[in-house]
């Protein structure tokens, strides 16, 4: 376990490298915009404004890149993220707020595909040769297909507009005050079915598929047979037998995968005015606010990073052969 | 998990019963900082967002058409015969949202921080003195046509009871251009930055009372000076965000009035699918059309940017971008076609050398070019009717062998490729007459020192027009402003960097008798203040009655 944290510390500090490069490259000049709006608000020359915007948002692209990686890596080990650009307050104020958003639709989405896309890829998988099979992988090729905001729109359409069922915006009504409340936390549910819908919809094929083919690969197990042959009810075997030992390397795939979603995805929660961290990280990108976009980066890396050591750690809880190797 | 899956599907059912949208209550879009950036600070970045129509009041509201004023915080003004001086007199039954009194002391400090801010007002005021609570004057340090028009339509954000130890630094700053320290102003800006309240307080007819990621909700402000007028109980605004998201609202009825960039489609099936929507399409004092990078050949050649401007059919282009708009004639005067006749005269117009639609003088011309490159247009993602815009000319000048494609640009790259010349031809707002509605603003755009279009076109700065944009900003005998703004609009046209395609009219559309009732008929004079800022267009038919609540 410590050679994994230590690889995991060295994982985080080559992503957060990475991409604190990474984002310099982006085309466009992040002094350029704040220049031109005190230009046209001061009027004072370019070059002037230019200095000014410097001053503004207290940092200077045009300085070298190592000077500017220093100073970024020792304010991290300060704790300090920066302040954003755009908004001008400290970015770990945005991505407190941001992240329980992401956190609700996403984990919410997950737990959704998981449940669903397992028990139908089970049941494929015990009743091989039914309709059941063929139509699993045809809808997982389609969702797998489209992307997920073109999911988004179909779904916005339908439901919140022809059918007009659903919000078509936000994360909760404005007539709903934020709190412990059946009416905050109702009016939160019912917001957050579309942008889960949009994450579950593609996501469910794929646990699917990944269940069937798990499943497959223990049906020939003798135990299998034992329980048949010992006349239990086929969906006990289905649920004790099959079922538990299916699931193993896929509890632990659930586990990893949920750090990744913790980027939010920019274009849902922007289609749907979700205050997570996709939006946030489509505005700094657009505003090329560089301390937000690094902040929010990291917060995935270290974040994915968790989930895979956590899944590893889970599946050498519940499978003890896995230490064994 | 599914036990906490069938709670959190319970608890979204439950909150399926939806809210009915109140009559009387206006719904509308637009952009603010989503929380936790949102603040109330109108002078920080993002602040108050697209409330700020609605929570301030400006001295008043000006209709460009009929050129009257509509007394807002002020009831009367009066400039003096030298036109050194401009004298307004206030309401002495205002109040901020805080109950606290408004006064003269309040126009003062919203002027004086604004100075911070670099109000473009302070280039011309001397001073500003109050003689008493309801009285202001302006004083002039340079006479300019647009000075009045500045004063009066400036929203009053800043109370001086709020702001009052700030003010006091902001006042010993040096106004004087050659003597002002920009490090002291930032240092002084940064405090100014600082304050962040939860949410605005204004002296206007709505109050803000919430702010939520996806929805602003203002309530009627009981105490407002006008109340008797204010007939609407509120205003709910829905994010922007995006277009599409707009035109969804607008198609599912969610929306009362709103101005988005519509394809014509899209408009026509909005119409057809709720009868109560109805369209305005007043002028939006500006011209689309193609700015032209001078820099490399063949685009530096004149005689190859006149082949590209007779390649054109802008009637075609404006159909497909800008349904409602005019199409631009076969000149480039540096100002909107609507004001052109006005400003320049007809017989100047007529003397003006044109480039119209012309298929086969564009083939004569570009003949010795031999150009069997790719031109590319660039325009603004984003942006619907630039990009449509973009699509079309590059659409017709294939046809004509000219090789052009579109390339769609994130927004934030778009004005530095422009400013560097990055780019071949680039879709853009040509002409923008903006809150003066006089041609010293248009032309500014093409004249002045890193105006966007002067550099975008990469030709070496005009100084002498550069000085005829500068005399034009502060010459207030008119005959004396339409003989610069003639010798402006003749360079103008002389130089064929700018392409003009048409002279944009918004798509106002409004929804009558839904929630609310009263809007103006489209030939009402009141749509033509929608250039000036068409959230304040509907507060001034709020306060001044005409809105209602639907029966």
């Amino acid at each position: 376990m410590k050679k994994a944290l230590i690889l995991a510390a060295l994982t985080v500090w080559v992503a957060m490298t990475f991409t604190f490069l990474l984002i310099r490259q982006i085309p466009g000049d992040v002094l350029h915009n704040f220049a031109v709006n005190i230009q046209n608000t001061q009027g004072v020359p370019y070059d002037q404004a230019r200095e000014l915007a410097k001053l503004q948002i207290n940092w200077d692209p045009d300085k070298p890149l190592s000077d500017q990686y220093i100073h970024y890596v020792t304010s991290l080990a300060k704790g300090e993220l920066g302040n954003s650009t755009n908004y001008r307050i400290p970015v770990s104020s945005i991505l407190l707020a941001a992240l329980p958003w992401t956190v609700f639709i996403t984990f919410t989405a997950a737990g959704l595909s998981f449940v669903i896309g397992v028990t139908l890829g089970l049941w494929a998988a015990w009743k091989r040769g039914s309709w059941l099979d063929p139509a699993l992988t045809l809808y997982a090729t389609i969702t797998q297909a489209v992307p997920d905001f073109l999911i988004g729109v179909v779904l916005l359409l339908t439901f919140g507009i022809h059918l007009n069922w659903m919000p078509l915006r936000g994360a909760y009504s404005p007539e709903a005050d934020p709190g412990l409340s059946l009416a905050f936390l109702s009016s939160l549910c019912y917001h957050a079915i579309l942008p889960v819908m949009a994450f579950s919809i593609p996501a469910i094929g794929s646990w699917a598929l990944s269940a069937k083919a798990s499943a497959t690969s223990v049906l020939g197990e003798d135990y299998l047979l034992v329980a048949r042959a010992k006349g239990l009810k086929p969906w006990r075997i289905l649920r004790d037998y099959l079922g538990r030992n299916a699931l193993l390397p896929l509890v632990a795939g659930l586990a990893s995968s949920l750090g990744g979603l913790l980027g939010g995805s920019m274009l849902i929660e922007t289609m749907f005015g979700y205050p997570g961290l996709g939006y946030f990280l489509a505005q700094s990108i657009g505003t090329r606010d560089y301390p937000l976009m690094q902040g929010i980066f990291l917060l995935s890396t270290v974040a994915i990073v968790a989930s895979n050591l956590a899944g590893e750690a889970l599946s050498r809880r519940l499978d003890p052969r896995v230490s064994k190797g | 998990m599914l036990r906490f899956l069938l709670i959190l599907l319970c608890l979204a059912f439950t909150g399926c019963q939806r809210t009915p949208e109140a009559k009387g209550v206006l719904l509308t879009a637009g952009d603010w900082d989503m929380p936790p950036a949102y603040h109330g600070n109108p002078w920080a970045p993002g602040g108050v967002g697209v409330a700020r129509s609605y929570v301030y009041d400006p001295l008043f509201d000006y209709i460009p058409q009929d050129k009257s004023w509509l007394p807002r915080l002020g009831t009367k003004f009066e400039e003096s015969p030298d036109g050194n001086r401009l004298t307004v007199h206030l309401r002495p039954d205002a109040k901020w949202h805080d109950g606290h009194p408004f006064t003269s002391k309040d126009v003062v400090a919203t002027f004086e921080i604004g100075f911070l801010k670099g109000l473009e007002l302070w280039h011309y005021i001397e001073r500003i003195e109050v003689p008493d609570e309801q009285t202001v004057v302006f004083h002039w340090k340079r006479r300019s046509p647009t000075n009045t028009l500045l004063a009066l339509t400036e929203p009053i954000v800043s109370a001086d009871h709020l702001n009052h130890p700030f003010l006091e630094t902001v006042k010993r700053l040096e106004r004087e251009t050659a003597l002002r320290d920009s490090k002291q102003e930032s240092a002084i800006r940064e405090v100014l930055f600082a304050e962040r309240p939860a949410l605005p307080i204004g002296t206007g007819p709505f109050r803000l009372t919430k702010v939520t990621s996806s929805d602003m909700v203002l309530e009627k402000f009981q105490e407002y000076h006008d109340s008797k007028n204010v007939h609407l109980d509120g205003v709910r605004i829905a994010r922007w965000g995006r277009n599409e998201a707009v035109w969804s609202y607008l198609y599912a009825g969610q929306l009362d009035a709103i101005s988005p960039a519509c394809p014509f489609d899209v408009a026509q099936e909005v119409l057809k699918t709720n009868p109560n929507i109805e369209l305005r399409t007043p002028s939006d004092f500006n011209e689309m059309g193609l700015v032209i990078n001078c820099r490399q050949k063949p685009l530096s050649e004149l005689g190859f940017r006149k082949a590209l401007a007779y390649s054109l059919d802008r009637e075609n282009i404006r159909r497909l971008a800008c349904a409602p708009g005019d199409t631009s004639p076969g000149y480039n005067i540096g100002m909107v076609p609507s004001l052109g006749k006005e400003w320049l005269g007809q017989d100047f117009l007529n003397s003006l050398s044109r480039l119209d639609y012309d298929p086969e003088q564009a083939k004569r011309l570009l003949q010795p070019f031999k150009f069997n490159g790719t031109l590319e247009i660039i325009a603004p993602a984003g942006f619907t009717d630039l990009a449509l815009l973009a699509e079309a000319a590059a659409s017709q000048l294939t046809k004509l062998g000219v090789r052009s494609q579109v390339r769609l640009v994130q927004g934030e790259l778009y004005a530095s490729m422009l400013r560097e010349g990055e780019f071949d031809i680039g879709a853009v707002f040509g002409a923008q007459m903006g809150r003066t509605v006089h041609p010293s603003t248009s032309t500014g755009r093409y004249f002045s020192r890193d105006a966007q279009l002067q550099t975008a076109s990469g030709l070496p700065l005009d100084h002498q027009a550069e000085k005829w944009v500068s005399e034009l900003r502060v010459e207030s005998e008119p005959e004396k402003a339409r003989e610069l703004a003639r010798k402006l609009a003749k360079r103008q046209n002389d130089t064929v960097s700018f392409i003009p395609c048409f002279e944009k009219r918004l798509m106002v559309f409004v929804q009558d008798g839904t929630r609310v009732t009263g809007w103006p008929d489209a030939d009402s004079p009141r749509w033509s203040a929608a250039p000036l800022g068409v959230e304040n267009m509907y507060v001034s038919m709020i306060v001044s009655g005409l809105l209602r609540p639907a029966p």
